[in-house]
């Protein structure tokens, strides 16, 4: 993992043989996708549907543990057993939001 | 190009989706189908996919509900579930609903899949080999391929299996030595609803009478000196499917009483167990004595008689139908030539007319034996006379294909030896262990003459 990074990429780079490009295709797809979730986790939550919320929370959490990011591993599982709310949802929206700026640059 | 390997891929996180697909489609043998919702899954099953990898929890399913779905459009498939959570409630349950294998969504998800598809891709070339074998099977045993004759007498046959075929009357079948009394009764099995279960085959004949029993019951551990192990009989080996009794004239008086007993009651004991094993098996009998004369000499039951001998069906000897012999030796010479990759000669008007003078006490069997020695010698397009060898293949066949008195034996063997030492009686006499003057003195009365 590089110094400061939340997230750990090396098992993405095992698929093809350190191919950067496929690096880059699953951080954009990562982008794509988990993001918006983290977003519609917040807006489900403020809307008062804590079914919705575990169940956003149960889809990205392997895509969290696949990226190895640690400092949500914890987070995201008590968010998906509706426990710590909205303490929870706040830090995954601020790790996540640190975590897209480092892909980003990764990316440029 | 091999078949694909299809894969369905369902899960609606588009990133682990993306991983998985990317991760299997690492081997070009597979056809990996990303797709996001349970309904799609449905939609495609068309597709005939190998394998279907399910997420738990779908936006419009759960996998549970999915797998029984899925079960019963589809049965065959396997289905893998792959789960965010560990839950054994809910792997039990899938697991129950027919689901080949639960996987929690971790760091060895992947390696998990990945080596769960090459077992599932050994299954099904498995499969394939089953259901090519069994196409092979029921090529092999097809009545018209397999009991070839046009005579009156082969029709009969004909129609007494297809009679046979659709009900599990026991069937006994009478005929001479190489007459294909086993041929008949592999048609009879392959051809019958039972096809898909065990055909076992037992020669009575060729079971020492202590060993009998076990053979047919199956035994015990420990049920006797020497049973180190429990043993699966015939009769069981052969559930739901048919027992083909060989030579059954050949079975002891006082073992037939026990095998009496198992018919009258359609269940076995293994030695030295308590258990009842209930039977569903077809029996097929075969002998080449007159079952019926050997129960009025006292030598069989008649109540295992009447047990046995359901359908009787007689098999021709060979030279009742000559009709069939020209036939029978040209599917030979084809078969033979075919297995061995050489060119099918033809067979000249001499060879035939040899052939149809023959008595063939060697039946089926000996015909087929003399066209396969005949295309080995075959030089030229076509078969000649003198590539049919009776005697060659007669010198080879078993000395007791006939029955013979005790005298007749004795001067077989003998002259035998004298062929196989080139006529040197002292040696003919050595490997005999008699005396050279025994052989002198049947020489010399003619008794037997110098080959």
């Amino acid at each position: 993992m590089m110094a400061g990074r939340l997230y750990d990429a090396s098992r993405l780079q095992l698929l093809d043989g350190n191919d950067s490009g496929i690096v880059s295709f699953f951080l954009g797809l990562f982008l794509e996708s988990v993001p918006p979730a983290v977003a519609e986790i917040q807006s489900a939550y403020v809307a008062g549907d804590l079914a919705r919320v575990r169940a956003l929370a149960h889809r990205i959490k392997p895509s969290i543990l696949e990226l190895e990011i640690r400092s949500l591993a914890a987070t995201i599982a008590e968010i998906e057993a509706g426990v710590g709310l909205p303490g929870n949802i706040e830090r995954l929206c601020s790790v996540m939001a640190v975590v897209v700026r480092q892909m980003r640059e990764e990316l440029q | 190009m091999p078949d694909k390997f299809i894969i369905f891929i369902v899960e609606d996180e588009p990133f682990y989706g993306g991983l998985l697909k990317h991760h299997l489609s690492a081997n070009r043998d597979h056809e990996v189908h990303l797709m996001s919702t349970g309904k799609e899954c449905l939609d495609r099953l068309h597709l005939q996919p190998h394998l279907i990898t399910l997420d738990y929890s779908l936006p419009d399913a759960n996998g549970l509900d999915l797998v029984k779905r899925i079960r019963s459009q589809a049965p065959q498939v396997p289905v893998i579930v792959v789960s965010g959570q560990e839950d054994v409630g809910a792997a039990i349950q899938v697991l129950k609903a027919g689901a080949s294998d639960y996987f929690v969504k971790d760091e060895h998800t992947r390696p998990l899949l990945w080596n769960a598809v090459l077992r599932l891709r050994k299954q099904r070339s498995l499969e394939l080999e089953v259901l090519y074998l069994r196409g092979e099977l029921d090529k092999q045993y097809d009545l018209v391929h397999l009991l070839k004759g046009n005579s009156a007498a082969m029709q009969q046959v004909h129609s007494l299996v297809r009679r046979s075929l659709h009900t599990n009357i026991n069937v006994s079948i009478t005929g001479e030595t190489g007459t294909g009394k086993e041929v008949v009764a592999k048609a009879i099995h392959f051809n019958s609803a039972r096809k898909q279960h065990p055909f076992v085959a037992i020669n009575m004949g060729a079971i020492p009478r202590d060993l009998l029993e076990s053979e047919l019951f199956g035994h015990e551990k420990g049920a006797f000196t020497g049973a180190i192990a429990r043993k699966i009989g015939k009769f069981e080996e052969a559930n739901g499917g048919t027992l083909f009794l060989d030579e059954i004239g050949e079975m002891e008086f006082a073992q037939q009483g026990k095998l009496l007993r198992a018919l009258q009651e359609r269940e076995i004991t293994r030695i030295g167990g308590k258990d009842r094993i209930p039977l569903d098996v077809r029996l097929i009998v075969a002998t080449n004595r007159d079952l019926m004369d050997e129960v009025r000499g006292g030598a069989f039951r008649e109540d295992l008689y009447y047990r046995l001998i359901g359908l009787p069906i007689q098999l021709p000897p060979l030279r009742e139908r000559e009709s069939d012999i020209l036939l029978l030796a040209k599917h030979f010479l084809g078969e033979f030539c075919q297995d061995n990759h050489r060119a099918l000669p033809g067979l000249s008007a001499e060879a035939s007319a040899k052939l149809l003078h023959y008595h063939y006490p060697g039946n089926v069997r000996e015909l087929k034996a003399v066209m396969q020695l005949a295309a080995v010698l075959c030089e030229g397009p076509e078969l000649t006379a003198d590539s049919i060898m009776f005697s060659a293949v007669r010198r080879g066949a078993s000395l007791l294909d006939e029955e013979k008195t005790l005298k007749e034996y004795e001067r077989d063997i003998i002259l035998h030896f004298l062929r196989r030492y080139d006529n040197n009686v002292l040696l003919a006499a050595q490997r005999l262990g008699i005396g050279k003057s025994k052989v002198y003195a049947m020489l010399q009365s003619r008794e037997i003459i110098r080959p």
